[in-house]
C-alpha cells in the first residue's frame, strides 16, 4: 500500500512543477528579455534557470518555488551583466569594440522588438512608452519592479529573491514607480 | 488612461494598468520563442526525474571548483617536488673541489690498491 502511494505522489509532484514552469515561463522570459535585451541571451538565461531550479529545488514545498526561481534567475541576470561589463572592457581594451554592440542594449530591443496584437489595439502607445521607460530603468530597479508590481510578491519575498535587504527593495521599487510615472506622466488615452 | 492621480489611488491604478500592459505583452510572445520556452522546460522536467535517479548530482560550480583545486594541488606538489631537488651535487665544498680535482680523483681511485699492496708488502 504505501509503495503504491510512493508511486502516486511522484506524477502529481511532476505535473505540479511542470505546471508552476508553464504558468512562470512567459512572465519570466519577458523580463529576462528586458533585463538582457535580446532573445537568445534571454531563452538561454531561462534554461540554466529552469534546469538549476529542478535540480536544486524542486524537492522543496511548492510555495517557496516562486521565490527560488526568481532567485535563481536574478542570479543568472547578474551574471550575465557581469560577464557583458568584462567582455566590453576586454574589447576596449584591445580596441576592437563592436560597431554593432548596441545590438545587446535593451533600447534597441524595444525598437526592434515585434509589435504584439496588444499593442495594435487601444494602449498602443502606453505600452511601447511603457516598454521603454521600462527598458531604461537601472537593472535592480527593474527587477525589484517586475517581481513586486507584475508577480505580487511582497517585500520579503523580493529581498530573497534578489539577495538583499528588505529596505533596499522598498528604496528600489519606489525610485522605479517615481521614474516610470515621471516618464508616464503625459500618457492620456 | 490618466498616471496623474495622487496617493495611492492613482499608484494603484498605474501600477494596475502597467500589469495590464506586461499581461498583454507575456501572453502575445512569439510562438517560435514559446515553441523553445516548452522545450526547455521539457528538458527541466526530465533533469528532475534523471535527477532521482542518479546517486550524486554535483552543481556546476563545483565541478569547476574541484578541477580548480586539482590543477592547483598538481602545481603545488611539482614545485615543491623541485624544490627539494638540491641545486648542486655536493653541498660541502670540500667534496666539491675533491670531485673537480681529476688527480686527486685518480689518487683516492688508487687508494685501496695501495692498501691491498702495503697489506700484501708487510705479509711477504
Amino acid at each position: 500500500m504505501e509503495r503504491k502511494g510512493c508511486e502516486n505522489l511522484e506524477p502529481e509532484k511532476k505535473k505540479a512543477l511542470n505546471g508552476f514552469l508553464t504558468g512562470i515561463e512567459k512572465r519570466a522570459f519577458t523580463m529576462v528579455r528586458f533585463a538582457v535585451g535580446n532573445t537568445e541571451d534571454a531563452l538561454d538565461l531561462m534554461q540554466e534557470t529552469m534546469l538549476t531550479f529542478v535540480r536544486l529545488y524542486s524537492s522543496r514545498p511548492e510555495e517557496e518555488w516562486k521565490v527560488l526561481f526568481y532567485r535563481i534567475l536574478h542570479s543568472r541576470i547578474t551574471d550575465w551583466y557581469r560577464r557583458a561589463a568584462v567582455r566590453k572592457r576586454l574589447q576596449q581594451w584591445f580596441g576592437f569594440a563592436k560597431e554593432d554592440e548596441k545590438e545587446n542594449s535593451p533600447e534597441d530591443f524595444v525598437e526592434s522588438s515585434q509589435i504584439s496584437p496588444a499593442d495594435l489595439v487601444e494602449n498602443k502607445e502606453f505600452n511601447a512608452a511603457l516598454e521603454k521607460a521600462l527598458s531604461r530603468l537601472p537593472a535592480r530597479q527593474q527587477q525589484t519592479f517586475f517581481l513586486r508590481a507584475w508577480e505580487d510578491m511582497n517585500t520579503k519575498e523580493v529581498a530573497l529573491a534578489m539577495k538583499c535587504s528588505e529596505g533596499s527593495v522598498k528604496t528600489h521599487f519606489s525610485r522605479a514607480v517615481h521614474t516610470l510615472r515621471t516618464i508616464l506622466e503625459d500618457f492620456s488615452p | 488612461m490618466s498616471t496623474n492621480g495622487n496617493g495611492n489611488t492613482g499608484e494603484e491604478r498605474f501600477l494596475n494598468e502597467v500589469k495590464q500592459s506586461l499581461d498583454a505583452r507575456a501572453e502575445n510572445i512569439e510562438e517560435k520563442i514559446l515553441l523553445r520556452l516548452r522545450k526547455i522546460r521539457h528538458q527541466a522536467t526530465l533533469e528532475a526525474e534523471g535527477r532521482k535517479k542518479g546517486m550524486f548530482f554535483l552543481p556546476r560550480w563545483i565541478q569547476t571548483s574541484a578541477l580548480a583545486t586539482v590543477a592547483t594541488a598538481v602545481v603545488l606538489v611539482v614545485v615543491w617536488f623541485y624544490s627539494q631537488r638540491p641545486a648542486f651535487l655536493f653541498k660541502n665544498p670540500e667534496d666539491f673541489e675533491i670531485v673537480s680535482s681529476q688527480d686527486q680523483m685518480e689518487l683516492y681511485e688508487d687508494l685501496d690498491f695501495y692498501k691491498w699492496l702495503a697489506a700484501s708488502d708487510s705479509r711477504g
